[in-house]
């Protein structure tokens, strides 16, 4: 644990505390069963810049990425498409960065949320220092959000 | 009552009616714009009971919207559901003429506390 982790307060609990608050706000408690029949993965980001800078990332495996769009649409996953997808996961990352942000220093901005969908994705932060990860597991797959630490 | 929901992501403004739900509100007529200026011509057009209006939107951001409401002499009662619930955020909201901010994530009770003194 860093002096860093400390002083900012960003820890494993109070991000798994906000992953659930994200959850109940969206109706969702506990992730829905899901199969495996979708072949895609998905992240989400948004970024906080000014006293503080970081990323937050929530990343979904195969088909998790569907059947949590569909649930925050209260939609048939059948009916989920690209647009539904980057819309429902992109304000999913919002929500969780601007909990996040609310535990960093002020004055500081959240981005406009990053969505990547892909087959195979494999999401780093180049230069950046993981203080905080927490995830919730469903079907054998893992809903997991991240917040990394812009040092430079 | 009319209510207008403002919001650039469809899926939150699905969540904002559902909540409104949740919360009891569920009889209100629901409307909803997808940015500040569709909000602005709506209000403007046939001014809603209540505005329910994310900040960072396309177009037109929902401090804008709220600032060419009141310009336009419309005291539409104003609040805020967004990401941000920074203490300046709000204070910019509140000077400018919000009667609140809610943060995301919210609750149904959250929205309970706020808009009962609107909408009854």
């Amino acid at each position: 644990m860093t002096a860093l982790q400390n002083d900012f307060a960003v820890h494993e609990a109070a991000l798994s505390e906000i992953l659930d608050e994200v959850l109940t706000s969206v109706s969702i408690e506990g992730l829905p069963a899901y199969d495996l029949s979708f072949a895609t993965h998905t992240t989400g980001s948004v970024t906080v810049s000014g006293a503080w800078n970081g990323s937050v990332l929530v990343e979904l495996p195969a088909s998790m990425d569907t059947v949590l769009t569909g649930a925050m649409f209260m939609m048939p996953i059948e009916e989920v498409g690209a647009e539904e997808l980057t819309d429902a996961i992109g304000e999913f990352a919002n929500m969780v960065g601007g909990g996040v942000k609310s535990l960093m220093p002020e004055p500081s901005r959240l981005s406009l949320p990053t969505v990547v969908s892909g087959g195979d994705l494999q999401t780093s932060v180049p230069g950046g220092v993981l203080l905080a990860r927490a995830e919730r597991t469903s079907g054998g797959g893992a809903l997991r959000v991240s917040v990394w630490w812009n040092p430079s | 009552m009319k209510i207008l929901i403002v919001d650039d992501s469809r899926v939150m403004r699905s969540i904002v009616t559902r909540t409104l739900r949740q919360a009891g509100f569920g009889d209100h007529d629901i409307d909803e714009a997808a940015d500040g200026r569709q909000g602005l011509d709506k209000a403007l057009a046939d001014p809603p009971d209540l505005v329910l209006s994310d900040w960072n939107m396309p177009e037109m951001s929902g401090l804008d919207f709220l600032r060419a409401l009141r310009a336009a002499g419309k005291a539409v009662p104003f609040g805020f559901v967004t990401s941000e619930g920074s203490p300046d955020m709000r204070e910019v909201a509140m000077a400018t003429g919000a009667l609140f901010l809610i943060a995301k994530p919210f609750t149904a009770d959250v929205f309970t506390e706020y808009l009962s003194p609107v909408l009854g």
